[in-house]
């Protein structure tokens, strides 16, 4: 039943890991904003241990599942500092989002901790288990998951919220009749 | 099986949470603009009762 709330943690983690390799502008500012000063080498280094962990979640499973649990700890912990902070902008969390630590992220983060920690004491299967053993429940597994997973980082990150007043202002579909 | 409803379920929270805050954000959108709308729409009011005002003081 947990194996899917891990599987989709361990997606996530995995997406996170590689934007945050790419490009860990964002992150850098939401650690140095909470007083931890990190180099860009060593956030990217992390966020390649982050992408290792969700991959071993998806490859091995439950046995793997401490370090997804430990990995979302850490994140609500960094959120939670950054909420707190009075010059946090961005949560950090993918790289170059320019998303504010929200209470949802809070609140996901320790979600998936404790179904990563549910998974690890029921001890489900692994995606990779179910894909290679039982593709006929594997492949729609993995596209729930996948799915679920770009669901979880629209709600990380959404979009729409990003936009600044002043740019709503200018639109042009307002509507209202020219004078 | 199991896995895969306790990932339905996990998939169908994160989206109505996803719906929930997009509709949240769309209405914050809509209120601005119809407060925009108004305010637009008062000046005007406004400038027409100016501009109507000065003939009827000429006559």
């Amino acid at each position: 039943m947990w194996a899917g709330v891990l599987a989709i943690g361990a997606v996530l983690l995995v997406a996170a890991g590689c934007s945050k390799v790419t490009d860990p502008t964002s992150t850098r500012e939401a650690l140095a904003s909470i007083g931890v000063p990190v180099p860009g080498a060593a956030i990217r280094a992390g966020a390649a241990l982050e992408v290792l962990v969700g991959l071993a979640a998806l490859v091995a499973g439950p046995p793997a599942a401490a370090l997804v649990a430990g990995s979302y700890g850490a994140f609500a912990v960094v959120v939670w500092l950054a909420r707190r902070a009075p010059d946090a902008a961005d949560c950090g969390c993918f790289g170059r989002s320019g998303s504010p630590p929200s209470v949802r992220h809070l609140l996901l983060d320790i979600a998936f901790a404790v179904g990563a920690v549910l998974a690890a004491a029921t001890g489900s299967a692994s995606t990779w288990h179910l894909l290679i053993n039982h593709p006929a429940y594997g492949v729609p597994f993995l596209f729930v998951i996948v799915t679920g997973a770009w669901i979880g980082y629209l709600v990380l990150d959404p979009p729409a919220t990003s936009t600044p007043a002043r740019e709503v202002d200018q639109a042009d579909t307002i509507g209202v009749e020219p004078r | 099986m199991t896995e895969l409803v306790g990932a339905c379920v996990a998939s169908t929270v994160l989206l109505t949470i996803a719906v929930v805050d997009a509709l949240r954000s769309h209405g914050r959108a809509l209120s601005q603009l119809h407060d925009l709308e108004l305010q637009e729409n008062g000046e005007g009011l406004d400038d027409q009762e100016t501009t109507y005002a000065e003939p009827s003081e000429g006559a």
